[in-house]
């Protein structure tokens, strides 16, 4: 849940969320769960042209598994906290991989 | 069927919100979109029924890429919008089928005008409290191993493939052995593995959330 | 379901080493960190950036980013391709993991 805890940090900043659509959406990111689902507020369309319903929106809860990426604000990310972050994940997963046996499907 | 047209209202169990006499627009138009109805915002999906015309449609979640409410200067009234990640049946038939033009890059937006314009955060709030409770995990209806590793460019075959030489002896299984592969063999394991990797994480993963919650 | 089944096997079964190699691939993602990578996505897409951050799907976190599309435009009439690339740098980018192809270490970075 590395980058769960991570957006947790960046909440409350300027974030673009960029959609596998192509879509991309500034604002300000107002909160965040488990699946990477992100609410943004005071948003703003990138390429209002193509999507004029959303003109009017200024909030908005965007589906995890749609996002592409999303671009930060250098200044509010700490990397190194998030190498050390992501060094200290990828101990405690590899520890969890080992206690599971790797059963795979019955393949038909 | 992420979008299912409906001819009679199904039996709703867990419903967070209803709306009555709310109004759907749908952009390209439908003609199984529009008009006025009752909007069910269910734990299982959406639903927009009209007793009066016998008819409606429901969405899965994993359907909605984009939620939210619109209010100011929209000529429609504030409404709750939704962006879908492809287009709603039957905007072929009312679009014409003269031509296939980019099917790929079709997508539909709905609108849902409430009566009531104070309705709006409580739809929104049921709404994003309901697309939280329905993730994707690739495969939508079975959301099996097998599944996963089928998802994208992989033929289902070398999908296949993969899991039984990940069972059998013939698997490397050694750092030694490794070492004998190309590079491009290795990128090629590097990515198998990662398949394997997250596709094991999503059947297994989720429940384990607390396990991670030292990671900030 | 799934999980509760799964987890029940895994305690019954406890630690086992026979596959460790499964994470070896990943491994050399963790060595990669605040290195310069490769990533190749789906939709003939390319980055090279910093890593940052990384999780078990492949999500990630780049810094100094520079990102290459290739559009292939295909012309009807005379039947011909022609390949072109846009390019783009964003200082600090999250990449989410599903459309990840392939990551490749410093050593193969261009």
């Amino acid at each position: 849940m590395l980058f769960y805890s991570f957006f947790k940090t960046q909440v409350g900043q300027h974030v673009t969320v960029e959609l596998k659509n192509d879509l991309a959406i500034q604002g300000v990111l107002e909160s965040v769960d488990q699946f990477l689902n992100f609410k943004l507020k005071d948003i703003k369309v990138v390429d209002e042209e193509r999507y004029p319903h959303m003109l009017s929106v200024k909030n908005c809860f965007v589906r995890g598994s749609v996002v592409r990426y999303v671009q930060l604000s250098p200044p509010t990310v700490d990397t190194a906290l998030l190498q050390d972050a992501a060094r200290r994940e990828a101990q405690s997963t590899q520890q969890m991989q080992q206690a599971k046996p790797n059963v795979a499907p019955p393949v038909a | 069927m992420p979008v299912t047209l409906l001819h009679s209202l199904p039996a709703l169990s867990q419903t967070r919100f209803t709306a009555e006499k709310t109004r759907v627009a749908c952009d390209p138009p439908s003609d199984a979109a529009h008009g006025l109805g009752t909007l069910y915002i269910d734990e299982q999906r959406v639903v927009f029924f009209s007793t009066e015309a016998s008819c409606g449609f429901s969405i899965d979640y994993p359907t909605i890429v984009i939620h939210a409410v619109s209010r100011s200067a929209d000529p429609v009234g504030a409404h709750l919008y939704c962006q879908l990640d492809g287009p709603f049946p039957g905007y072929a038939k009312a679009g014409g089928d003269s031509d296939e033009e980019d099917e790929e890059e079709q997508f539909a937006e709905l609108r849902f005008i409430p009566e009531d314009e104070q309705l709006l955060d409580d739809m929104f709030k049921a709404m994003s409290d309901c697309a939280a409770l329905n993730p994707d995990d690739g495969g939508s209806d079975s959301g099996s191993d097998l599944d996963d590793l089928c998802v994208g460019d992989y033929q289902d075959e070398s999908a296949v493939q993969t899991i039984e030489e990940f069972n059998s002896s013939a698997f490397i299984t050694s750092p030694d052995q490794l070492s004998s592969l190309t590079p491009k063999g290795r990128e090629t394991l590097a990515h198998l593995e990662s398949i394997i990797v997250e596709s094991t994480e999503q059947t297994n993963g989720y429940n384990d959330e607390g396990r991670f919650d030292d990671a900030e | 379901m799934t999980d509760v089944a799964s987890a029940n096997a895994a305690a019954a079964a406890g630690p086992t080493s026979s596959f460790s190699m499964v994470e070896e691939p990943l491994d050399l993602v963790r060595l990669s960190l605040d290195e310069r990578i490769y990533v190749k996505l789906r939709g003939d897409r390319e980055l090279r950036g910093r890593l940052h951050a990384y999780d078990q799907h492949l999500n990630m976190v780049l810094g100094e980013v520079e990102e290459t599309i290739t559009i292939v435009d295909v012309d009807e009439e005379s039947n011909t391709q022609s390949v072109r690339t846009v390019n783009r740098k964003v200082p600090m980018l999250f990449v989410r993991g599903d459309g990840v192809i392939l990551v490749s270490p410093p050593s193969r970075a261009s």
